[in-house]
């Protein structure tokens, strides 16, 4: 795709993308020292950075980053148009607070209750909208979406309706006499989240699998012909989902510890598909940038909910018109516009 | 019974009205293969313009009508251009992400432009109902079947029997041949969009009037086109209108039997019923 033979004297531009070229292929090679490098250098923020606003900030985005690496295996990796990422997430953060509040189960019985649960939420909507066609799926997914929603704000005597439930305890380890997480163990234990996570979705994008996925994602009909059982995995996908995506939502009902059927709105839809395609869809970093990005944009620029709408809508936009694959493929859009000018100016100099 | 049948018929008329905001949908993506998340948007759009020209400027409820749709017309030409133009050929989830993209933008500016309280536009209807039996129906919803039914009969026309419909027709089937016979297919496009969008927009002039005017109304509006198009078949003009009529029809049972409440729970478990049964929609083909 690009050229790589090397010219005697390069430019500014060609010396810095060889440089990313070398970096780039060594973590390419050795992702674990990548992935490594980079939870260092998060686990070292509480440490150095005093503001609780701050550490909220980097919970926030990690739980997103649980989330939105979860919808990309099927939005990105299966190519599947699913909708319903939030929705299972807030099944999975309804689940967990309603355990331990109506059961009184503590968050590490809740944990695995609610993710259980969500998971076959997942099941029993991939079983449903998997035989859809592809356009449709859109619709079924946010059909769901609108169930969920109008259920958690309608049935009161379960979920509070719009009064939200409140009060969900923080996690707590009895045994080393902590009774509540502080901000800073809630930022390891996301990122530790994250981390697992991640390689869990790392082990399932590089197995036969996951090969299966992009398989199916690039030529359907080539896939069936070898034998691919679209629907088999599909539902497979969904549940998939479901199950990780529940961990995102009790991680995130733990700590907000208010739980209101807004979560449910298609604000939270919308912002999950714009942080997993303007990341890059299909790629593994991509969802963490998109994530990252998304996260801390409005709060740098400070913008009022209203304008933040407006932002992330623009966003969505830009990147559909000037970055289809997402900010992952800024370096190779940058590369192609930087250097193929140059060869136009050298051809047309000669 | 009398409550069955007058329940039904209260879900034909507003069925009809989903029926036209949906066949904007359907028609945009049937010809431009682009699934628009920002049509309800412009439904919102074309009320709060005529909220703006009745109630605010105090103009006739009918010429503020045409205004306001000629500004929501405006205003979708010019998104085209810009945006939806390098839709076409596009995976459909890019499509579904900037034209959710634009939706938000639409919303929230709405809202910082106005102000996010509900609004009322008065109409110059009589508000009593006339009476036949179970039946009852007052000036507005007459207004609202009337202009439905004339808006679709009139876009049916256009395509059926128009030489720029052939071309319309043509450019659908095949893009390339189409353009090879000298067809201006980007003219087309932006001129089908338009299509679409204008039926939202006349919808917009409908029903603004009859419930409240607020910012998140054209969220509610695309979600049920959505639903209504994908269970008559996408892309498919009766589809769409069957498809509405039911919906509509449902929802004003759920609404009668059930509860308010759940009556948006109800119709969209309608939607997957129906999709179970029929992946593909009731008058859908399977190459979509």
């Amino acid at each position: 795709m690009y050229d790589n033979e090397k010219s005697a004297n390069p430019t500014f531009a060609e010396r810095i993308f060889r440089v990313y070229d070398t970096v780039n292929a060594y973590f390419r090679k050795h992702y674990l020292i990548g992935l490594m490098l980079a939870v260092g250098c998060f686990a070292v923020v509480p440490l150095v950075v005093e503001s609780r606003y701050v550490l909220h900030l980097f919970v926030i985005c990690f739980i997103w980053m649980i989330g939105n690496s979860a919808l990309n295996l099927v939005l990105g990796f299966r190519g599947c148009n699913c909708l319903a990422g939030s929705a299972l997430m807030g099944v999975g953060a309804y689940a967990s607070a309603l355990l331990s509040l109506r059961l009184g189960w503590s968050f590490w019985w809740a944990f695995p209750g609610a993710v259980v649960i969500s998971g076959l939420f997942g099941l029993a909507l991939g079983l449903i909208v998997g035989r859809f066609a592809p356009v449709a799926v859109i619709t079924g997914t946010m059909a769901f979406r609108t169930i969920c929603e109008v259920t958690a704000i309608n049935w009161v005597d379960l979920t509070n309706g719009p009064m939200a439930l409140s009060g969900i305890q923080s996690p707590s380890i009895g045994f080393l006499g902590i009774d509540r997480f502080s901000r800073s163990m809630y930022f390891y234990f996301t990122l530790l989240v994250v981390c697992f996570i991640m390689l869990m979705i790392y082990r399932i994008a590089r197995s036969p699998f996951g090969r299966t996925f992009m398989c199916i994602k690039e030529n359907l009909e080539l896939a069936q012909s070898i034998g691919v059982h679209r629907y088999k995995f599909d539902v497979i996908a969904f549940t998939i989902l479901g199950f990780l995506v529940g961990v995102a939502g009790v991680c995130y009902a733990h700590y907000i510890t208010v739980m209101s059927p807004e979560f449910l709105g298609s604000t939270y839809m919308n912002q999950m598909t714009t942080m997993v395609l303007a990341g890059g869809r299909g790629t593994l970093a991509g969802p963490l940038i998109g994530t990252f990005v998304f996260t801390m944009l409005p709060e740098i620029l400070r913008a009022t909910s209203e304008l933040q709408e407006i932002l992330y809508g623009a966003a969505a936009i830009a990147v559909i018109l000037w970055l289809p694959y997402g900010i992952v493929s800024l370096p190779q859009v940058l590369r192609s516009k930087l250097i193929s000018e140059r060869k136009k100016d050298k051809k047309e100099a000669s | 019974m009398t409550l069955f049948i007058s329940l039904v018929f209260g879900g034909i008329i507003w069925g009809s009205a989903y029926a036209l905001v949906a066949l904007g949908v359907t028609i945009v993506y049937g010809m431009m293969r682009v699934i628009n998340f920002s049509h309800g948007d412009f439904f919102m759009l074309t009320a709060y313009f005529m909220w703006t020209f009745v109630t605010l400027l105090g103009m006739n409820f009918f010429l503020g009508a045409v205004l306001a749709l000629a500004a929501a017309l405006l205003f979708g030409a010019l998104v085209e251009r810009f945006l939806i133009r390098s839709l076409v050929d596009a995976p459909i989830i890019n499509s579904a992400l900037l034209t959710m993209g634009i939706s938000a933008v639409m919303q929230n500016a709405v809202i910082l432009l106005w102000d996010p309280q509900q609004k009322n536009i008065a109409t110059p209807f009589n508000p009593n109902s006339y009476q036949w039996g179970p039946i009852a129906i007052t000036q507005n919803q007459m207004f609202i079947l009337i202009t439905t039914a004339a808006a679709i009969i009139g876009f049916n026309l256009i395509l059926k029997r128009t030489r720029l419909g052939k071309a319309i027709r043509a450019t659908f089937q095949d893009r390339d041949v189409a353009a090879l016979n000298g067809i201006n297919t980007k003219w087309i496009y932006s001129l089908t969009f338009n299509l679409g969008i204008s039926m939202a927009c006349i919808g917009g002039i409908l029903l603004g009037p009859t419930f409240t005017v607020y910012p998140t109304m054209g969220a509610a509006a695309t979600l049920k086109s959505m639903g209504i198009v994908v269970m008559g078949g996408l892309g498919n003009f009766t589809g769409a209108i069957i498809g509405g009529l039911l919906l509509g029809i449902v929802e004003s049972l759920a609404i009668g039997y059930i509860s308010s409440g759940f009556s948006n729970a109800i119709c969209f478990a309608a939607v997957i019923l129906v999709l179970s049964i029929k992946p593909y929609g009731i008058l859908g083909e399977k190459r979509l």
